[in-house]
């Protein structure tokens, strides 16, 4: 009875490291995807600027909410990783790269 | 602030309430109108409790008060629901008629 | 996705329940200072009358600053409160000076007890007393957990029209989970606003990008979206200051009527002198104030804010949705109740989760103690610290210098005192007496404020005084809600001891005995 305990608990650690994972992924990684998107919809929403500005900022939060659920909707974690991480990347650049609107 | 759309919302959470049969057979009440006439009515006072905030209180400030006084209602039917439900149906009754003794007004 | 919900629920739930309750308390800010500083009269004036009388007040003790911000009353503040800034001197900094309390009519200081009133609590709901930036952002994690819970508590609800109306009572796991989906379900519209409006209210601090995204620096930004403030350089020239009184009636006339509530003048008593009067935002959604700006010397009117586009108006609307300063006092209290079902949602998710992993055939995990214990300590200590915080400002000598920050540390020994003591009983004791001695403190608020004042429910009632006579109800009523809680956990069934046989005091699970049933398992 007591031999099995051992890789239970080292089961239980492996997947709680995972859940972490997981949980850190969606909260920075989609952070980081939901501000990047938000503020490249910012960047070409057409209109006065500071409307532009002002809808990217109010629609982050569900972007944010969103992304992050879905985070732990998704099976893989690393597909979910490549998902926010790219997102945040290429729509980061793409901003960085445009630059702020003459 | 009138409350006359909060009134209207709870008879109206009181009728869609008795629509459904778990809730409707708590009253031991054999002449209870029927399943669809409930559902329907129940709706109805819905929008009309609405309508009546937006008439009132202009568009904005009416849905507000509409969606505020609607999210005490309903509690306040399923607590009333959950603990005396021959009285929360009456309350329905009354709830109404002092709504419209207010928009008589 | 039910597992996703309750995690977030479970980890966010402690803080989000205090964040609730100061928040629903905050609702009355300005009527919860009031009632902590009763020796203050409410006067009223007009608009004209406070700003020059608070003017004047200012002109005799310190003519040579670099700004008067003058907070006008209104019939919930009932006094004018004056902010100045000092003239920024580098050989000698000055020290910030603390908000003056100003007759309405004749603008003379107001002497009252220091409290902090209102204030705290609504800076607790978004501050958490930690320092700058970690409370806000803490907060802010919470409100996203919050607003994720929210969304993922819909998409697991599969029964959520059948069990629409259901509440059952005295059916264990069962009861509480109806309680918890009946306090989210039907108040869905209020919590799922509150909560995506209060990550709004910070919104420059949470989510500066897409701001930056189009400036080169936030201060753009503002300045596009509501104008630049008038930010000039003092011209060191000496020149009256003129009287503000046609300036607020020329603005009460481009508001169709609606008063200031703000007047802010720059470089007084300088020819580079702007008077900014701010429009009140007690009348519409919008809480973002229209501003008109004058020249000090002149009278007349440089700037205007900008009349918002769609995006900007529907951000102030969500500010104003958050802060609830377009309700009259029925709506208020609407919104008082519907942050106490908010409350209820967060605290019975919290304890649904330990009911629901409580068997009846084995001792509770670490886990599900730590969160029953954490519970206690969030859920039923904290009324009982927030009572501890009004009956100090009663019991506190008015002249005693520090007394405010008294007050403060008063709720906060209680609340977290109370907590560590409730360890020392068993859980179940702990519900009952926490919650039990917070109605006794709630009830013996009225009766302190009869003994240490004037203003007692009595005496009230007779001077038709609306607001002490609330106040008092409120916490008998408050008292009364702590007191049901403390009675329906009296009569939960004791839960079943893991002690062995032999102990007397069956209620009590020792630690040793504890550890031998776990290794026994």
């Amino acid at each position: 009875m007591g031999h099995d305990r051992q890789p239970r608990k080292m089961i239980a650690w492996h997947s709680a490291a995972r859940m972490t994972a997981r949980g850190l992924t969606a909260l920075v990684g989609g952070y980081a995807a939901a501000a990047a998107l938000s503020s490249l919809l910012a960047r070409l929403l057409p209109g006065p600027p500071a409307e532009a500005s002002a809808w990217g900022m109010i629609v982050s939060f569900a972007l944010f909410a969103g992304l992050g659920l879905w985070a732990f909707h998704a099976r893989r974690l690393a597909h979910v990783a490549a998902v926010l991480w790219g997102a945040a990347l290429l729509a980061g650049g793409a901003v960085l790269l445009l630059g702020v609107r003459p | 602030m009138p409350f006359d759309s909060g009134l209207i919302s709870y008879a109206a959470f009181a009728s869609l309430a008795l629509a459904m049969k778990k809730h409707g057979s708590s009253l031991g009440w054999s002449a209870l109108p029927p399943q669809r006439v409930l559902r329907v009515l129940g709706w109805a006072l819905l929008a009309l409790s609405a309508i009546v905030a937006v008439a009132r209180l202009g568009p904005a400030l009416g849905v507000t008060a509409w969606i505020g006084q609607m999210c005490v209602a309903a509690p306040l039917l399923v607590l009333m629901l959950s603990w005396r439900p021959r009285l929360s149906a009456i309350l329905a009754g009354v709830s109404l008629v002092c709504a419209l003794f207010t928009a008589i007004h | 996705m039910a597992w996703i919900h309750a995690w977030l629920g479970l980890l966010a739930g402690w803080i989000l329940f205090a964040m609730f309750l100061t928040g629903t308390a905050s609702y009355f800010r300005p009527e919860i200072t009031r009632w902590m500083q009763p020796e203050l009269r409410s006067t009223h004036a007009s608009a004209e009358q406070a700003a020059q009388a608070a003017i004047n007040h200012l002109q005799a003790t310190s003519p040579g600053d670099q700004q008067w911000f003058i907070y006008l009353p209104d019939d919930r503040t009932g006094v004018t409160r004056v902010f100045a800034r000092a003239k920024p001197n580098p050989a000698k900094p000055a020290p910030r000076r603390p908000e003056l309390k100003l007759d309405p009519v004749t603008g003379q200081p107001l002497t009252a007890r220091d409290t902090k009133g209102g204030e705290h609590f609504y800076r607790f709901h978004f501050q958490l007393q930690l320092p700058h930036p970690w409370g806000r952002w803490l907060a802010g994690v919470c409100a996203i957990f919050m607003l994720a819970a929210i969304i993922s508590g819909v998409i697991t609800h599969k029964r959520i029209f059948a069990d629409f109306f259901t509440l059952r009572w005295r059916k264990g796991q069962r009861s509480w989970l109806d309680a918890h989906n009946a306090s989210a379900v039907l108040a869905l519209p209020f919590h799922a606003m509150i909560t995506y409006t209060g990550l709004i209210t910070l919104v420059a601090m949470y989510m500066p990008w897409p701001a930056q995204a189009n400036f080169k620096r936030f201060e753009d930004f503002t300045a596009a979206a509501y104008g630049a403030p008038a930010e000039g350089k003092a011209s060191g020239q000496a020149a009256p200051l003129r009287p503000v009184g046609p300036m607020i009636q020329a603005a009460e006339r481009a508001w169709g009527g609606d008063p200031p509530r703000t007047i802010v003048i720059r470089h007084p008593n300088d020819a580079a002198a702007t008077v900014t009067v701010l429009r009140t935002t007690a009348s519409r959604l919008n809480a973002r104030p229209d501003s008109i700006t004058f020249s000090g010397v002149t009278g007349q009117q440089l700037s205007k804010s900008p009349p918002p586009g769609p995006a900007i108006s529907t951000a102030g609307v969500m500010l104003g949705l958050h802060l609830g300063h377009f309700a009259d006092p029925a709506l208020r209290w609407i919104c008082f109740l519907l942050g106490l079902t908010g409350a209820a949602m967060v605290g019975t998710g919290q304890v649904l989760w330990v009911v629901k992993r409580r068997k009846a055939n084995a001792p509770p995990f670490f886990g599900l103690r730590l969160v029953e214990r954490l519970n206690i300590g969030a859920i039923a200590c904290l009324p009982a610290g927030m009572a501890a915080f009004l009956l100090a400002n009663r019991l506190i000598p008015a002249g005693l210098p520090g007394r405010a920050n008294l007050e403060v540390s008063a709720m906060f020994w209680v609340w977290f005192g109370l907590a560590a003591l409730s360890l020392l009983r068993p859980a179940r004791r702990a519900w009952i007496e926490t919650l039990g001695l917070a109605a006794v403190a709630f009830a013996t608020i009225p009766v302190v404020n009869a003994l240490t004042t004037d203003r007692g429910l009595v005496a009230s009632l007779v001077a038709a005084d609306g607001l002490f006579v609330s106040f008092d109800l409120a916490m008998l009523a408050i008292a009364a809600l702590c007191g049901f809680g403390a009675l329906k956990a009296a009569r939960q069934p004791e839960p079943r001891s893991f002690a062995p046989a032999r102990q007397a005091r069956a209620a009590t699970p020792k630690p040793t005995s504890v550890r031998e049933n776990a290794d026994a398992v």
